[in-house]
């Protein structure tokens, strides 16, 4: 048995068990792994990001329906749930990427979109600090401060609070904070992100990993 | 400097303004009451804004990043826009197409159901016969009042400019009005008790429901229904919301429309009755919270921010004269709003209740009001506790690639054979089909997974092409399925569901079924312990209960015990209007039903994610 083969077996099953939205097998399978030498980050990003970036780009060809990506994501989750404190603790000064202050802003409590961007964001070797939903623009800004954070994400599903985004990012200006923004969520597009003047918008988790990578080599917009 | 005026004209109509160059074109449109349909108010979300630009094309910008997502290359090349995406370029004319917007007429619900309540109104008459001697007059009234009618009121300062000139005319008698047996609000001459008339009105996001009502007998005279016109600015409440915050001057503009519609539907009603509008003395409104508050000309500001709390939940008493549009009512009329019960359960869903008798308190019922939102209330022993489902538009035909409204040549039901995948379909009035209504989707989705064609996951199943020629693809993958080849069809092109409307209505069911789920879930009981399912709106009363239970949209009810009530937030709105009990009723209802927010249920996502699969 080479380790080779191992391998993909491991992938193998693991996919397996997301196509089943089996998260008990999953986690098992993810525990067993960790057991026989896989790297915590190697977990999250050769395998489960993998399945959800396909998952993110088959809802749009229609491959996989939508409440399928939802639970899909829903199940990659639970492993996520697992895995990321594991590559926290691996994380240090050197190896972090950066620091990242995300959250649902005041006024939506919509964060089932926003909990899996934290997730990916983590698993993609950032140090995310979560402040949940209904986040208040004063505790987004205690925040940069507190953790010293390089990127502020937020989100919002509902239109009307289209306006707390815009109300955070002119804060940012005001206090002239050297930090950089994205944002992202059902109501957003990249036409607001300009007009707020965010430096970057995320279509979904991944594309934000993406955008966020970018950011922090000082790339904003496309 | 002067901005240059650009004439733009708009087909098919030919309407034509001069403008300035820049003026944003949708809301231009929404300005001269041009309808484009739209879902998102403006924000480039839905992309059915859609324009043909015949003039002026080569003068505007590119299209956007969002304007390229909903259009195709083909669409741009021919000068498709968005119009929300558009301003009017510096040339010296422009022309705008409208794609066409299908039939106008529309069966906008339930003339129909009787109410069966005791009439016992808010304002009454009494006629008072006048003695030659009397000094005061008023006193002399009101002692009448008391005397003969039992009723002890005052008399505000309208009725008492009245009275005058109603004394000289009246010459032996004259008639009060009497407002919630308090105060005499309207004094006539002679007697005319048996002219007593109020209107109730069901205020939709999307439609209007106004009835005429003797208020006397309690019947209904006439019904009158037309679109909601705010939805120029957007056809749901959140869009409304952020188009009434985004500036100064637009809550007014949302609650003029509003008014204006009301009251031609009023001045409709008065002529087909045969009546003068001076006999309508009271209105009663029911609504969705923001409905409500916009009626009100309330800023429903607290309805866009969590946890979406509720300025005040009590009915409003208005005099008309405080609106800021003259209603074709008595001077001295009122109206009168039902009460609310959380930001997201408003008037509408207290007057549905209302609308709906329990049998039994001890056995658990369950009201549905299906609509843009739905509403549902499980009531028991216990009291009542709600909660709203963002069920979208798809059951009333919108968000839906060949969805319409209820209306004429629309598709209501539909069948498949498993076999052949024959399809035969059904519309309302049995003209050709323009579209596909809220039922006709329900009923085409069930027969889609009935014969396999849509799994249960709601994909289109593989290989499908080969057995039918109905399955159209791209790159092989099946996208839609063809209910009615274009040759049948009123519109020119084949009529069908795609792989998105599927997506739309799995949205839609997992909404209300999740709400249903978990409100029994913080009741601890289940399907089994309900003892009927009372389902209200107009998707209700024409869907067939099979379609609805194959797709797995309400719990596992028996058949026999889901009844259908159409309007119910229109009938309990004329039940408020002819009985100050009931109208009490409705207060103390408000108050002791309990509002569940199922956002913040940790089991929301797991349930939603679940209901979207079908059973």
């Amino acid at each position: 048995m080479t380790i080779r083969v191992q391998r993909e077996e491991f992938i193998r099953n693991v996919n397996e068990a997301i196509s089943d939205w089996d998260k008990e097998r999953l986690v098992s399978l993810v525990m067993e792994g960790l057991g026989s030498g896989f790297m915590p980050i190697e977990i999250t990003g050769q395998v489960l990001l993998p399945v959800l970036q396909k998952a993110c780009r088959e809802i749009d060809s229609h491959d996989i329906s939508f409440a399928e990506l939802l639970l899909l994501a829903d199940t990659i989750k639970a492993a996520l749930d697992i895995l990321i404190p594991k590559i926290r603790e691996s994380l240090n000064e050197t190896t972090v990427k950066g620091r990242v202050i995300i959250g649902t802003v005041k006024g939506d409590i919509h964060e089932l979109g926003k909990n899996l961007v934290a997730a990916v964001f983590e698993s993609g070797g950032y140090r995310v600090t979560d402040l949940g939903k209904d986040v208040p623009t004063d505790d987004f800004i205690r925040a940069v401060e507190k953790e010293k954070a390089d990127v502020i994400a937020a989100s919002t599903l509902m239109t009307p609070t289209l306006i707390s985004i815009e109300e955070l990012l002119k804060e940012v200006r005001a206090r002239k904070l050297k930090i950089k923004t994205i944002i992202g969520g059902w109501a957003t597009s990249p036409e607001f992100a300009r007009k707020v003047g965010a430096d970057a918008w995320a279509d979904d988790a991944l594309d934000g990993l993406f955008k966020l990578d970018r950011l922090m080599v000082g790339q904003n917009h496309d | 400097m002067t901005k240059r005026l650009v004439s733009v004209s708009f087909q098919p109509s030919g309407r034509t303004v001069d403008v300035p160059a820049g003026t944003d074109l949708f809301r231009l449109m929404a300005n001269l009451g041009l309808k484009h349909s739209n879902t998102c108010g403006g924000k480039g979300k839905c992309g059915k804004c859609k324009v043909k630009i015949e003039e002026g094309f080569h003068a505007l910008n590119p299209p956007t990043e969002t304007e390229l997502k909903h259009l195709s290359p083909e669409e741009v090349g021919q000068g498709y826009r968005l119009a929300c995406a558009v301003r009017v370029p510096p040339v010296p004319s422009f022309s705008v197409r409208s794609p066409s917007s299908g039939p106008s007429t529309q069966i906008l619900q339930t003339e129909g159901t009787p109410v069966y309540v005791l009439p016992d109104p808010a304002v009454k008459k009494y006629a008072i016969h006048l003695s030659q001697s009397g000094l005061f007059r008023e006193e002399y009234i009101l002692s009448e009042l008391k005397e003969r009618y039992g009723v002890t009121c005052r008399m505000d300062y309208t009725a008492l400019t009245m009275l005058p000139a109603a004394i000289e005319r009246g010459k032996t008698s004259v008639t009060c009005t009497v407002y919630c047996r308090k105060t005499v609000t309207a004094i006539e001459p002679g007697d005319t008790t048996g002219k007593c008339l109020g209107f109730a009105v069901d205020i939709g996001t999307t439609k209007l429901a106004l009835y005429l009502v003797d208020l006397n007998s309690g019947k209904e005279l006439v019904f009158s229904a037309s679109p909601n016109p705010q939805v120029l600015y957007g056809d749901d409440v959140m869009s409304r919301i952020s188009f009434a915050m985004a500036r100064k001057g637009n809550l007014i503009i949302l609650q003029k429309i509003l008014l204006k519609e009301m009251a031609r539907l009023i001045s409709d009603c008065c002529v087909n009755a045969g009546i003068s509008p001076n006999w309508i003395y009271e209105g009663c409104v029911a609504g969705n919270t923001c409905m409500v508050q916009l009626f009100l000309g309330m800023s429903p500001r607290n309805l866009a921010f969590f946890p979406y709390n509720n300025i005040s939940r009590r009915g409003v008493t208005v005099r008309t004269g405080e609106l800021p549009v003259r209603l074709p009512v008595h001077r001295a009329a009122r109206i009168h709003t039902l009460p609310l019960i959380a930001g997201f359960v408003g008037a509408d869903t207290v007057a549905a209740r209302l609308a709906v008798e329990l049998h039994d308190f001890r056995k658990p019922q369950m009201l549905l009001d299906i609509g843009t939102n739905t509403e549902v209330v499980l009531s028991d022993g216990d009291g009542s506790i709600a909660c709203s489902c963002a069920s979208g538009p798809a059951f009333e035909g919108m968000h839906i690639t060949h969805g319409m409204k209820a209306s004429s040549s629309s598709i209501d039901r539909v069948s498949i054979d498993p076999e052949t995948l024959e399809v035969t379909y059904s519309t309302i009035d049995g003209a050709k089909p323009a579209g596909i209504c809220g039922s006709g989707i329900a009923s085409a989705i069930a027969e889609l997974v009935k014969a396999g064609v849509i799994g249960l996951n709601g994909r289109f199943g593989d290989d499908l092409s080969r057995r039918t020629k109905r399955i159209k693809t791209v790159n092989g993958k099946a996208v839609e399925f063809v209910l009615a080849w274009r040759h049948e069809t009123a519109v020119d092109t084949d009529i069908s569901i795609s792989q998105k409307d599927v997506v739309e209505v799995q949205k839609a069911k997992a909404a209300i079924y999740t709400g249903c789920t978990l409100l029994m879930k913080q009741r601890g009981i289940t399907a089994d312990h309900i003892e009927s399912l009372v389902v209200a709106g107009a998707f209700g009363q024409f869907v067939d209960k099979e379609s609805v239970r194959t797709i797995g949209m309400f719990p596992e009810v028996g058949n026999d015990r889901v009844h259908e009530v159409g309007n119910a937030a229109g009938t309990g709105a004329r039940i408020a209007l002819i009985s100050l009990p009931k109208r009490e009723e409705a207060e103390r209802m408000a108050r002791a039903t309990e509002y569940y927010e199922l956002a913040a249920d940790p089991a929301f996502v797991g349930t939603y994610a679940r209901a979207m699969l079908f059973p």
